[in-house]
């Protein structure tokens, strides 16, 4: 008796588990949005979650994926002293195998690097005329399906053309790479979020 | 005249006159050089107020001057220099620069060089010679605006047998794939490639298909696989076809070396009339889906873009056409909006000398 009721419930606990289980490689926790947009803690870290700003220190990814591999991203931040923001565009969902654009504050000076998992390129030199200490504003374009990625950081403007791009990754600085995904999301560390969209890619090439 | 439209204007002088010299100096010695250039003129422009994708500029797309011609009693040669329109600037590259053979043994051509690789329909003409304006969703996405071309070395063999069967096979340096600004790393495994193809002919009907396989392992161990169909289908009336059917169907997927693999499958499909040897109109109907499209949550994403381009072409003959296309693409996803564009395309190709001679 005891042992067919062990048996039973042995049974019953495998089918449960197996009749919840599916494919899905749900590793991410609750959602949140920033101006509607949902997005997932990947490191939850010290984030502080608002409907129309993210801030602290951790990592987030978006939920809905760029099925495209041209992609504009446009960000308005603040960064505290020594505070970082990276952008990191088609990745997984835990935002490896992707390619970033990293913005960093010490004082007044703006630090921009591109990476991925492995390697970095420091594009500061873009920046100078950059005071880190006040909101930042920058759109930029992830072209993935070039080789490397094609990469061009713009701010303040209204058409996005390599002539007025403060940053082109083909004149110099070259990505290390291309990202392997089609998800996008944000490392923060002492910093504050605002405004994070994706929209197709803003410059054609010819 | 804007300052690149010059220098291009320019530069295609000297090609001019320095191929004329080439010509004189061979049809003197009978060696049978010919050369050919080809421009592709071609201007796009936004039918809604939204922005259509389009630049609204009508610009040279491409100029191209090839030559060509016997080596020797075995062998053929050609040379192509492109110019494309990048960042205002005319970049020059070479196309085509390769020699062949189908005289060493029966049924067996060879190609050794830099060339358009040999696999679908589209990625063997080139670009000027395709029967609308712009590369379909699928072929922009799998093998770039224009097609895939590297150097390496191509065979093809036709079976002896009372029905068509060949077979293209090569295999080409593969430090790059698509578009590429650098000169890219050795691969792990060069670009490999395949193709299996019969002609029928019955009664007024050609119909020519073909079976593709191309494959690939990058230096960061990213494998890339590619298998496609390819079918055409023409009716003649005299010396121009009355009607045209073309179609390609690919699937594509991209394993990295770390993380999950990546497919995505698309498809073009162009019938055509021919009212007359001049006037012909078409419609081409595509359609493209990141098949392996999923969320942060790991949920699939429905996902698709569609497409249909009406296309009139008038050809006063061989060497000039003129074309009208009016494209519509739509772009679905879950949980997005749908996106609209709309815009307008003009196209005027010439050709300048001899052509060569165009597969079915």
């Amino acid at each position: 008796m005891k042992r067919t009721l062990l048996a039973s419930v042995i049974a019953l606990f495998f089918s449960v588990a197996v009749g919840c289980s599916d494919d899905d490689d749900s590793s991410s926790s609750s959602s949140y949005n920033l101006n509607g947009v949902s997005y997932n803690a990947v490191d939850a870290g010290t984030l502080t979650h608002g409907t129309t700003s993210i801030s602290g220190a951790g990592s987030i990814v978006f939920v809905d994926p760029n099925a495209g591999q041209g992609n504009h991203y446009s960000l308005s931040f603040t960064l505290e002293d020594a505070g970082s923001l990276t952008l990191t565009s088609n990745a997984a969902n835990d935002l490896t195998a992707g390619i970033s654009l990293m913005f960093s504050r010490s004082g007044t000076t703006l630090t921009a690097k591109i990476k991925n998992d492995s390697s970095e390129v420091d594009i500061s030199s873009s920046f100078t005329d950059v005071d880190a200490s006040g909101s930042l504003s920058f759109q930029s374009d992830f072209h993935n399906d070039e080789s490397p990625t094609h990469i061009l950081v713009w701010s303040g403007v209204t058409e996005f053309t390599e002539d007025n791009a403060k940053f082109n990754s083909e004149d110099g600085g070259e990505a290390p790479g291309q990202g392997a995904g089609n998800l996008w999301g944000l490392v923060l560390d002492k910093a504050s979020v605002t405004a994070a969209t994706v929209t197709e890619a803003k410059f054609e090439e010819e | 005249m804007s300052r690149y439209h010059l220098r291009l204007c320019l530069k295609l002088t000297v090609l001019i006159a320095l191929s004329q010299s080439y010509q004189l100096k061979a049809s003197n010695d009978g060696s049978g050089l010919s050369t050919a250039i080809a421009a592709d003129l071609v201007g796009a422009f936004n039918l809604s107020k939204e922005d259509g994708g389009a630049k609204d500029s009508f610009d040279v797309r491409e100029t191209e001057i090839s030559f060509y011609a016997p080596i020797d009693h075995l062998f053929e040669g050609i040379l192509s220099i492109a110019a494309h329109r990048e960042g205002g600037e005319a970049l020059y590259e070479v196309h085509e620069a390769s020699i062949s053979t189908s005289k060493l043994v029966s049924g067996l051509s060879f190609k050794l060089g830099q060339y358009f690789l040999g696999i679908g329909r589209l990625n063997r003409f080139h670009r000027h010679d395709w029967p609308f304006v712009s590369a379909p969703k699928v072929t922009n996405e799998f093998f770039g605006s224009e097609g895939v071309l590297d150097s390496g070395a191509e065979a093809s063999y036709l079976f002896p047998s009372s029905v068509y069967i060949n077979l293209t096979a090569g295999v080409t340096n593969g430090w790059t794939y698509g578009h590429s600004h650098n000169e890219g790393k050795k691969p792990k495994i060069p670009t490999h490639y395949a193709r299996l193809s019969s002609f029928f002919e019955p009664a007024d009907l050609g119909l020519a298909t073909g079976l593709s396989y191309l494959s690939r392992t990058s230096a960061e161990e990213e494998k890339l696989q590619l298998i496609g169909f390819d079918g055409v289908a023409k009716i003649q009336s005299g010396s121009f076809p009355r009607f045209l059917l073309q179609t390609e169907a690919w699937h594509r997927e991209v394993t990295p070396k770390t993380g999950d693999k990546s497919q995505s499958a698309g498809t073009y499909v162009y019938p055509q009339y021919g009212f007359s040897k001049s006037l012909s109109a078409g419609c081409r109907f595509d359609y493209f889906t990141v098949l392996s499209l999923k969320d942060a949550n790991g949920s699939k994403i429905a996902n698709s873009q569609y497409g249909f381009v009406p296309t009139l072409t008038y050809k006063s003959s061989e060497f000039a056409s003129f074309r009208l296309a009016i494209n519509h693409e739509t772009t679905t996803q879950k949980n997005q909006d749908t996106t609209k564009k709309q815009y307008a395309e003009l196209q005027s190709i010439f050709i300048l000398g001899a052509h060569p001679a165009h597969d079915f």
